[in-house]
């Protein structure tokens, strides 16, 4: 057999199987997404805005776990973004080659692949034990822990891809380093910062281990943030595992709300970016 | 630091550079005896270079001579990158404004008691007053307007329409106004490599530099783009000292008014424009401007 042809049979097998992989993926997406439409979507009516969650067998809705999940989401990822943008600001342009800095991007690694539920069992440990209770405040760091080194990491890989001529440049006009990196480099690097942050967001709306952990859920509704908060992922996991029908019923409802939450935040995200980014 | 050059590199040229050196007083930026060292490895030597006011200097020589590495040295932007040092004198109006303690202390055990003037300038403000262009256009990602006014705002407090004079003033010295001043809230990215070029160019000069250091600024552009930052350059010959390296030779004697002559971190040969070209005294200028290497 003469090379060019075994190359070109080499070439196919390669190209099939990845094709075939792409398939595989996309085809369990595909199938996950339309379950959760099937499953979720006759259930979805005003009521699951406005009341909270119901006794078994009664009209109830999913108020008090959309109003947690959006608490605890928000102020999570506020934490997260302020941390992680810093952080790995830091790594990029400062200590990022000195052994401290080896060493944080090395622990920060860890922490990326961490367990979740350590994560929770940490925050139980330093926040629910000493102040004896469960609280939102605690799920919000819980969920913070979770995603900021995505949002520390996928920082430094966005801000080391920036070109050193561009700081150069800056600093050449009498700027300060840390003004060049503000002014400059951040606007710059724009687009893989939000990416960082909606990665960050993927991660953390759904997580269920730590919240049972550190916000534990609750019935009613609430917005005190010193207290058990309940939160949709718990309410899934609670509901889903019951044995009364709506009550599975409205859990599906919930699942299917956080994929939508996270694929529009996603698609705002993107198209904000392509916005600002437009020369 | 003797310890620190290969001997190959030190062999190259044990000859005395041929040095024409403009009256001291026409002088705006003066390297003298500057070595240059990224870490171990030591890549100016001995380097001489007067920058006269009001005039284009052109650095040539083959691929890494060291030309970039002495204008990085002359507006201290090295000092960026822990373990790059220079030492040896570097004269901004005839203050030294090399004189931080590191490097003096180096100067003095290489060359004994020698009196410095300290400019006492932090970096940041001397780089004001040295402005640089980089091979590829750093455009920063905004629009054309906040370009121009990036430098101007770090230093002074503009009324809007102070600073919409400023950055007409800039575009139109960097002749990119006519091109630009329908859109000059739309993105700098969004310009074409030559313009891009220019607007860099309009960004160094809005700050009001003495000197304005270019890194082969039309490696990346098209002949026509080139022509016409060429133009742009003798233009602002008037209001600035411009010091241009290039691979091009033609371009060094079309616009340069001195040439130094760069190989392997020394300065071979540092002469009028028309007579390095003309009558070079060295053979390797000589073997360089006739094309035989490089
Ligand atoms: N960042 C760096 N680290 C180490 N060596 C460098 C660095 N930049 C340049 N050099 C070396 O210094 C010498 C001069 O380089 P350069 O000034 O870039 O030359 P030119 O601009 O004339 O082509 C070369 O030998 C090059 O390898
Ligand atoms: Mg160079």
């Amino acid at each position: 057999m003469d090379r060019a042809l075994r190359r070109k049979i080499t070439n196919s097998i390669f190209v099939g199987l990845c094709g075939a992989a792409t398939l595989i993926a996309l085809g369990a997406l595909v199938f996950i997404l339309w379950s959760l439409v099937v499953n979720g979507i006759g259930g979805l009516d005003l009521n699951i805005f406005t009341m909270t969650q119901p006794a078994p067998g009664s009209v109830g809705g999913l108020a008090n776990a959309i109003t947690g999940s959006i608490f605890m989401c928000a102020i999570g990822m506020v934490l997260a973004i302020v941390v992680g943008i810093l952080a790995g600001t830091w790594l990029a342009e400062y200590g990022g080659q000195t052994p401290y800095g080896h060493a944080v991007r090395f622990l920060n690694d860890v922490l990326l692949s961490a367990p979740s539920i350590l994560v929770g069992l940490f925050v139980y440990e330093i926040l629910v034990r000493p102040f004896h209770g469960f609280s939102g405040y605690a799920g919000a760091v819980a969920l913070a822990l979770l995603a900021a080194p995505i949002v520390t990491r996928t920082t430094e890989d966005m801000l080391t891809l920036q070109p050193n001529t561009l700081r150069e440049a800056g600093m050449a006009l009498g700027a300060g380093r840390g003004f060049v990196i503000r002014s400059v480099i951040w606007k710059a690097a724009g687009a893989g910062l939000l990416t960082g942050a909606l990665l960050g967001f993927a991660r953390i709306s759904g997580e269920t281990a730590p919240l049972l952990f550190t916000s534990l859920g609750n019935q009613f509704f609430s917005a005190n943030l010193t207290q058990p908060m309940a939160s949709l992922p718990t309410t899934i996991f609670q509901f889903a595992l019951s044995a009364y029908d709506d009550w599975r019923r409205l859990a599906w409802v919930g699942a299917l709300l956080i994929a939508v939450a996270v694929l529009a935040v996603n698609t705002i995200g993107r198209m904000l970016a392509r916005e600002t980014h437009r020369p | 630091m003797n310890d620190v050059a290969p001997a190959s590199m030190i062999s190259a040229s044990t000859d005395a550079p041929i040095m024409h050196v403009p009256p001291a007083d026409t002088l705006v930026l003066e390297a003298r005896k500057l070595d240059f060292f990224y870490g171990k490895n030591q890549s100016l030597f001995g380097v001489d270079l007067p920058i006269e006011r009001n005039k284009i200097t052109a650095l040539i020589g083959p691929s890494g001579c060291g030309k970039s590495t002495l204008l990085r040295a002359l507006n201290k932007i090295y000092d960026l990158y822990p373990g790059q040092q220079a030492t040896g004198r570097i004269l901004l109006d005839g203050k030294d404004i090399l004189s931080d303690r590191g490097s003096v202390a180096r100067l003095r055990a290489r060359d004994g008691d020698v009196q410095i003037d300290p400019a006492n300038l932090d970096v940041s403000a001397l780089r004001a007053r040295i402005g640089m262009v980089f091979q590829k256009p750093t455009p920063f990602p905004m629009s054309i307007y906040d370009n121009v006014a990036f430098g101007v705002r770090l230093y002074h407090k503009k009324s809007k329409a102070e600073m919409d004079q400023i950055v007409e003033r800039s575009l139109r010295r960097a002749a990119l106004w006519d091109e630009v001043k329908d859109k000059l809230s739309s993105s700098g990215l969004g310009l074409s490599g030559g313009q891009q070029q220019r607007l860099c160019v309009a960004r160094g000069i809005a700050v009001e530099p003495e000197v304005l250091l270019l890194d082969e600024p039309a490696s990346a552009l098209d002949p026509v783009s080139t022509a016409k930052l060429e133009e742009t350059l003798m233009e602002l010959r008037n209001d600035f000292s411009i010091v241009i390296v290039t691979h091009n030779l033609q371009q060094a004697a079309r616009i340069s008014d001195h040439t130094g002559f760069m190989f392997l971190g020394k300065m071979i040969e540092f002469r009028p424009t028309a007579e390095l070209f003309e009558r070079p005294q060295s053979t390797r200028t000589r073997d360089y401007v006739t094309g035989r290497f490089g």
